[in-house]
């Protein structure tokens, strides 16, 4: 069985961060190692919620208490890192992750040491800044992103556009050429992230999913449902997490993954439109704010491959 | 039809006690279940060393109000793990107020210890009575040790068993009292676990199952148990099979969940020993330890993931439930 430690939000009530990747991923067959960056009641997006960040020093404790009874580079096969609420919390997750995962020293004479080095954890991170032009946690936050995203410990990241263009420093302006050369900045700026997916991008009247691989980009409709849904950036992130491991030796991001994931992921939306439709009586809404996660969850063992219309860049 | 629950127990980053033994099987069984996480540690205290920090008074106060602001309900209530008496006054307030409003089940694990060792502040012991003086308890699932705490009386004979179940019932008002685990009891066969069943209204009427014990080292099955339990009920009362207070209901789903209980350990027993077996021959001068020391404890986390097939049981179930006066002649 796979094992992944996945580093995000808890909230008691809803589907967002750890509680929208959690379940996914063990429906799906894994072992997951929950680190809760937050414990808050439910997410923001319900205008009041109450609760408390985990402090640096207790998330900390925690990687420590981890690293004490386990083989941390050989007992996780995917390290997932998502909202984090402080600049002190990201370093001291970096600090941790870098140090006893990735970093080369071997020091260590234990038994991991015997270990090819292929066999470390791949890091998926999904760098939570903000969406549609706005930042949702401290600007702070996005130099430690950059730090992180050129260390080259990271194999995938998941940003949405906003993101996206906050870390690299450019806009896409709603054409292609935008976003070929906001890509081509993207490779100059962080070589050394081989896989890319910016979950949405609005190009024309449409809306994309780009993904990139090792200066290859490609990018498949999204079929749009006129509403919001949070959480599903963090739901995206455990699919593309899941998929990047389903026959797929290599875990490159290939078009094939990102069509995958965005077929799931569409049916678990639609069925969530569908239940908030008859929540709601008719009544009109704009977005959804828990995600039927559980009740669409026969989507989630589906291993089907899709086949897409693929444009490459 | 979708249902909720809210659970209320210890979180573990990694392994499978507490809310990480309870939650994930329930969510297969289509429950919608918020977590509120009593403790937040790196692992369960079986390793020898884990780190974390308890929920604060304070805090479970806030998480209670801001679930509360945003108006969640809840079908069912479940509690296990927590380490003080603040923390059980303010569950017991909480859950009070919301079955003022709407019809809930609430099953309470009064998770105190086990086979005469205490692993809450001792004070959890009369604030435990307190909450169950409320009547707001549906079900309980204490083992013999928990019994014994929350009854001040020893549990050795078979009229002792009669007389604390008998004592929660009347004292208590519960309906549906479950004694998860008997090990210690004069004329039962040691090699067994049993299993003890009691619905009020049959008065003295104790059903027993009797379970061959897996040689292993466990943890989180307790959790584990009240979490299925809570499932097969609740599930069992919606299918009509069964009117509430009916004893053949408490009967027939905890005989349920003791087939997925003895499937899921033995899984769990087998592929633990699968990948002990095998780290130990890849490594020389090892980590891997001996079996049940803080080093092995690793492999025999419940294999919670890997019994998703077994929750969604709806037979009959393996066992046979045993009158407790019939067999003790
Ligand atoms: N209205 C929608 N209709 C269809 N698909 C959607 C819609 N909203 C989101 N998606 C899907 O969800 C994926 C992630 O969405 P998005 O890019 O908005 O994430 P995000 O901004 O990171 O999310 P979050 O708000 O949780 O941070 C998109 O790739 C898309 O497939
Ligand atoms: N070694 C074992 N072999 C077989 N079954 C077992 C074993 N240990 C536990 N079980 C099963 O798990 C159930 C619950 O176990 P037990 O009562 O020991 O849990 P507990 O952790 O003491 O409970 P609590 O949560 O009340 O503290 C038992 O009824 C039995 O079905």
């Amino acid at each position: 069985m796979p094992s992944a430690l996945s580093i995000s939000s808890h909230v008691v009530h809803g589907y967002v961060g750890n509680r929208a990747m959690v379940f996914p991923l063990q429906y799906a067959g894994w072992d997951v190692d929950a680190l809760n960056t937050t414990n808050y009641s439910n997410h923001p997006g319900y205008g009041k919620f109450k609760g408390t960040k985990t402090t640096p020093d207790q998330i900390s404790d925690l990687i420590e208490g981890l690293e004490a009874i386990l083989n941390v580079k050989s007992d996780y096969e995917l390290i997932i890192t998502g909202y984090t609420p402080s600049e002190d919390a990201l370093k001291v997750i970096f600090d941790r992750v870098s140090s006893n995962i990735y970093s080369s020293s071997s020091s260590s004479s234990s038994s991991s040491s015997s270990l090819p080095s292929s066999s470390v954890p791949l890091w998926i991170l999904d760098p939570v800044l903000g969406d549609n032009g706005k930042l949702y946690v401290s600007e702070g936050l996005i130099p430690i992103y950059e730090t992180i995203l050129k260390s080259g410990y990271v194999t995938l990241i998941t940003p949405n556009q906003f993101e996206f263009e906050t870390l690299v420093g450019v806009k896409i302006d709603s054409s292609l050429e935008s976003l070929k050369s906001a890509l081509e900045k993207f490779h100059d700026k962080f070589p050394k992230i081989p896989n890319l997916v910016i979950s949405s991008v609005s190009i024309g009247d449409k809306m994309y999913s780009v993904g990139y691989n090792k200066g290859k980009a490609f990018y498949i409709e999204v079929e749009e449902i006129d509403c919001s849904f949070s959480g599903c950036g963090d739901l995206f992130t455990a699919l593309i997490s899941i998929e990047i491991f389903n026959d797929n030796p290599s875990h490159e991001l290939t078009p094939k993954v990102l069509g995958n994931v965005l077929v799931k992921l569409n049916k678990i939306l639609q069925h969530t439109f569908e239940s908030e439709k008859v929540k709601m009586k008719g009544a009109p809404f704009t977005n959804v704010k828990d995600l039927s996660l559980i009740s669409s969850r026969h989507v989630l063992t589906d291993r089907t491959s899709h086949e897409h219309e693929v444009e490459y860049l | 039809m979708s249902k909720s629950l809210l659970s209320i127990q210890s979180h573990v980053v990694h392994g499978y006690v507490g809310g990480k033994a309870a939650i994930f099987p329930l969510q297969c069984q289509g429950w919608e279940v918020d977590g509120i996480n009593t403790v937040n540690f790196s692992n369960h205290t079986g390793y020898g060393s884990f780190k974390g920090t308890s929920l604060k008074k304070q805090e479970i106060e806030d998480i209670f109000e801001g679930i509360s602001n945003i108006g969640v309900e809840y079908n069912a209530i479940i509690s296990g793990y927590v380490p003080n008496e603040e923390l059980i006054a303010s569950i017991a307030a909480y859950v009070k107020f919301m079955k003022s409003s709407s019809s809930l089940l609430y099953l309470l694990d009064p998770v105190m210890g086990d086979q005469g060792y205490l692993y809450v502040d001792k004070t959890c012991i009369s604030q435990y009575k307190k909450l169950l003086s409320t009547k707001i308890v549906d079900i309980i699932t204490p083992n013999q040790f928990e019994l014994e705490l929350l009854c001040e009386k020893k549990v050795q004979t078979v009229d002792d068993l009669k007389w604390c179940v008998n004592h929660i019932h009347k004292t208590y008002g519960v309906k549906y009292v479950v004694v998860s685990s008997l090990t210690d009891l004069e004329g039962l066969q040691s090699d067994y676990i049993y299993c003890a069943t009691s619905t009020a209204s049959y008065d003295n009427s104790i059903n027993l199952f009797k379970i061959p014990i897996i040689k292993s080292y466990f943890t989180g099955v307790g959790d584990l148990f009240s979490a299925l339990l809570l499932d097969k009920v609740y599930s069992n009362l919606q299918s009509n099979s069964y009117r509430e207070g009916d004893k053949g209901l408490l009967v027939h789903s905890v005989n349920q969940v003791l087939t997925i209980m003895t499937k899921t350990l033995k899984l769990t027993h087998s592929l633990g020993l699968k990948a002990f077996n095998n780290d130990k021959a890849s490594r020389s001068s090892s980590k891997v330890g001996k079996i049940n020391d803080g080093d092995s404890m690793k492999y025999f986390e419940l294999k919670i993931i890997q019994s998703r097939e077994f929750f969604s049981y709806e037979g009959k179930g393996e066992y046979f439930p045993l009158e407790l006066d019939s067999i003790l002649q």
